[in-house]
C-alpha cells in the first residue's frame, strides 16, 4: 500500500531523540549518556499501522513513549495533528491525553493489582473529567467489554483471577474507553501464548476496521508486524535503518541489517530452509553509551566500507516512499 | 456471546451482588483464621482485653485506686483472686483498668502516628524534588534522636495524660511508618499502572489514593500492628521510668516498675503486669498478619 503523499500525517516524527543521562563517574569531565533514541523521524498516516521493529534495547519502547508524552524527549518534534507535543509544557497536553494511548507489555503489570475489572474501566471512563451517571457508565463498561470479547460478567473479577489474554484484553479496553486517536501498542502480545497471539492480533485488527484508530505497533516479531502492519520502520542502536511498506519487508529489504533479519526468521518448508541463505552477523549490539561513529551498524556490517564508519549515511529514498540508511545503495 | 446476560433482570443481578459481597467477607474471613489455631486463639485474647477493658467497672467490685493498707500483700485468695499489692489495692482491678490505658494509648499513638507517617511517606514517594528530600531528611533527622529521649523531652510539654503520652508516642513512630512507606511508593510509581492512569488523564492525588495507598495497605496494617505493640510497651518503659503516667493511673509499667521493688518476696506484683503486655503485645502482632492476608485479594481463594 502506497502512501499518498495528499493525506496529512495524523503523527510526524522528525529528529527525536532521547538520552538518558549516566552518574558521573569520580574525576570524568564530561558527563555520558545512554542514546536510546537518537534521530529518527517517521510519519504516521491516520488509519494506518506502522509498525517498528527491531532487537531488545535498540529503543523501540521509548520511541513509542516519547510519542506519547509519557516521557520527555530530549531533543526532535512529535507533530501530532499538525501540532508539536514534544516540547510543549505538560499541562496544555491535558486536552489531547487521551487520544494518545499505549498497551503495555506486560499486561499484568499494567493492572492495578487492587482494582477489579470494572473499576479499571470505570476509572478510565470518568477520568475525562466530565458527568457522567451510573447508567451510562455501566452501559459503556458493558460495550467495551463486548468490543474486547470479554464476558461481562468477568466485571467482579481482579487480575490475578484472569488468565494471561483476558488481562491483555482488559488492558485494551482501558485504551479504548478514552476513544484513542493514536494507539501505541508495545509488544503487545509477546508476554502471551502463541495461540493466544493471534487472537488478540485478530482483535486488534477488527478494532482498527471497526474505529478507524491509527497503531504505532512495536514488536520483534518480524512474522507478526507483517501481518499487522502497513508500513514497517526497522530500527538499530537507537537509529532508524529502514522505513518501507510491509510487503517489501520480505521482497525487498534494502538494509543489510534488515536482510540480517529476514534471513533469522525460520520457514517451515524444508526445501526452502536447506537453500535459504542465513547471514549470521558477527559480535554483539555496540552499547548506546559508546555508539560506534558513522553507520552503526557499520562493526558488523559485511558490506562495510571507509566511509561507514566516518559518516552517518543519510536517510533516502529509494522509490515509492521506500528510506534506507545506507550508504552502499 | 453474551446472550444470557441481556436476560438477567435488575433484581436478579441485585441478588447476585449481594450473594458475591457476602462471599467476599465470609471468604475473608476464613482466610483470617486460616492460619491455624494460633490465629484463633490470639484474636480470642486480643478480643478478650478489649471486652475487659471496656466493661471493667462492671467485672469488679473494687476501685483501682482504693488503698486499705491492712489488706497489702497478700498472695491470690477467694476475695482479690490475683492478691494485692503493696498499698492493699485489689491487682486484678488494676490490670484490668490498666489494660484500657495500654489499648488506648496504644491506639491513639499509632493511629496518630500512622496518619503522618503514611501521609508524608505518601507524599515524599510520590513527588519529586524538594517535598520529597526535604520530608525525608526531616525524617531522617527524627531517627538520629532515640525515641525514649524524644518522648522523655516532649512528655512534660504536652503533659503526662493518656492522650498527651500516646500524642507524643505517636510522634515518634513516624520515621518507621514514613521510611516504610516511602520505599515502597518509590518502587511502585514506575508500575505500569501508575502510567496507564496518568494516560487516561487521572489526576495525581487521585492515583496517590485510589493506586498508591490500596497497595501499600499491606505494609500500613502490618506496620500499625507492630506499633501498636511498640506504643504500648513505649509506655510502658515510660511509665516504668516515671516520666509517663503518673503512679496512681493503674499502667501496666508502672505498676511492673512498683512490683519490681519487691521481686524477691512477691513476685506477682510485677509478673502480672508484665505477662499481660507480653501477651497483648504477641496476639496483636500475629493478629495483624492474619489481618493482612484477609485484606488482599489475591491471597482470596487460596490458603
Amino acid at each position: 500500500m502506497a502512501v499518498s503523499s495528499l493525506s496529512k500525517p495524523i503523527l510526524k516524527v522528525e529528529n527525536l531523540a532521547m538520552y538518558f543521562p549516566l552518574k558521573k563517574k569520580l574525576g570524568s569531565r564530561e558527563r555520558k549518556y545512554v542514546k536510546a533514541v537518537d534521530d529518527i523521524s517517521f510519519e504516521v498516516q491516520e488509519g494506518e499501522t506502522f509498525g517498528l521493529v527491531g532487537e531488545s534495547g535498540c529503543g523501540k519502547t521509548t520511541t513509542g513513549k516519547c510519542i506519547l508524552r509519557a516521557l520527555d524527549p530530549t531533543d526532535g518534534k512529535v507533530y501530532y495533528k499538525g501540532r508539536d507535543i514534544a516540547k510543549i509544557p505538560i499541562k496544555s497536553i491535558k486536552p489531547i491525553r487521551r487520544e494518545l494511548q499505549l498497551i503495555f507489555q506486560d499486561p499484568y503489570g499494567s493492572l492495578d493489582p487492587r482494582q477489579s475489572v470494572y473499576s479499571i474501566l470505570k476509572e478510565a471512563i470518568v477520568s475525562d473529567h466530565k458527568f457522567h451517571t451510573r447508567k451510562e457508565i455501566n452501559n459503556r463498561v458493558e460495550e467495551l467489554l463486548n468490543l474486547v470479547e470479554l464476558d461481562p460478567d468477568i466485571g467482579y473479577r481482579y487480575p490475578h483471577e484472569m488468565s494471561g489474554g483476558q488481562r491483555q484484553r482488559l488492558g485494551i479496553a482501558r485504551a479504548l474507553a478514552c476513544s484513542p486517536h493514536l494507539l501505541v501498542c508495545d509488544e503487545p502480545v509477546s508476554a502471551l501464548d502463541v495461540s493466544i497471539q493471534a487472537q488478540i492480533i485478530n482483535l486488534f485488527k477488527e478494532l482498527q476496521k471497526k474505529l478507524g484508530t491509527t497503531y504505532v505497533y512495536i514488536a520483534h516479531d518480524l512474522a507478526v508486524v507483517r501481518h499487522i502492519a502497513n508500513r514497517i520502520g526497522v530500527m538499530y542502536l537507537g537509529k532508524l535503518v529502514e522505513v518501507m511498506d510491509s510487503e517489501d519487508i520480505y521482497d525487498n529489504p534494502r538494509h543489510p541489517y534488515t536482510k540480517a533479519l529476514i534471513s533469522a526468521v525460520p520457514t517451515t518448508d524444508y526445501y526452502i530452509e536447506k537453500k535459504r541463505e542465513r547471514i549470521i552477523l558477527k559480535g554483539e549490539v555496540p552499547s548506546p553509551i559508546n555508539a560506534p561513529s558513522g553507520c552503526p551498524f557499520h562493526p558488523r556490517c559485511v558490506y562495510a566500507t571507509g566511509i561507514c564508519k566516518k559518516e552517518m549515511p543519510n536517510f533516502k529514498d529509494i522509490g515509492k516512499g521506500h528510506m534506507v540508511a545506507c550508504h552502499n545503495l | 456471546m453474551n446472550k444470557y446476560v441481556a436476560e438477567k433482570t435488575i433484581e436478579e443481578r441485585k441478588q447476585e451482588k449481594k450473594q458475591r459481597s457476602l462471599n467476599a467477607t465470609r471468604e475473608m474471613i476464613r482466610v483470617f483464621f486460616g492460619r491455624g489455631l494460633y490465629a484463633k486463639i490470639c484474636f480470642g485474647i486480643v478480643v478478650a482485653f478489649i471486652l475487659v477493658a471496656i466493661f471493667c467497672p462492671l467485672l469488679t467490685p473494687y476501685s483501682p485506686y482504693e488503698q486499705s493498707l491492712k489488706d497489702q500483700f497478700q498472695t491470690p485468695n477467694a476475695k482479690h483472686w490475683l492478691g494485692t499489692d503493696q498499698l492493699g489495692r485489689d491487682l486484678l482491678t488494676r490490670l484490668m483498668y490498666g489494660a484500657r490505658i495500654s489499648l488506648v494509648t496504644g491506639l491513639v499513638s499509632s493511629l496518630w502516628g500512622a496518619f503522618l507517617g503514611v501521609t508524608l511517606g505518601l507524599i515524599a514517594g510520590y513527588s519529586r524534588g524538594f517535598a520529597q528530600h526535604f520530608i525525608m531528611r526531616c525524617v531522617d533527622a527524627q531517627l538520629s534522636i532515640p525515641s525514649i529521649i524524644f518522648t522523655m523531652i516532649l512528655i512534660p510539654i504536652f503533659g503526662a495524660t493518656i492522650l498527651g503520652v500516646g500524642f507524643v508516642i505517636g510522634l515518634s513512630s513516624i520515621p518507621g511508618y514514613a521510611r516504610n512507606i516511602y520505599a515502597q511508593v518509590l518502587s511502585l510509581r514506575e508500575q505500569d499502572y501508575v502510567t496507564a492512569a496518568h494516560l487516561v488523564g487521572q489526576k495525581k492525588y487521585k492515583i496517590l489514593i485510589r493506586h498508591l495507598l490500596p497497595n501499600v495497605f499491606p505494609i500500613i496494617i502490618i506496620s500499625f500492628t507492630v506499633s501498636v505493640g511498640a506504643a504500648i510497651m513505649a509506655e510502658a518503659g515510660l511509665a516504668y521510668l516515671g516520666v509517663g503516667l503518673n503512679p496512681p493511673l493503674p499502667a501496666w509499667g508502672s505498676m511492673v516498675s512498683e512490683g519490681y521493688k519487691y521481686l524477691t518476696i512477691y513476685p506477682h506484683l510485677a509478673m502480672y503486669p508484665g505477662f499481660c503486655l507480653m501477651l497483648l503485645i504477641i496476639s496483636l502482632s500475629i493478629v495483624g498478619d492474619g489481618l493482612r492476608d484477609a485484606l488482599d485479594p489475591k491471597l482470596r481463594g487460596k490458603l
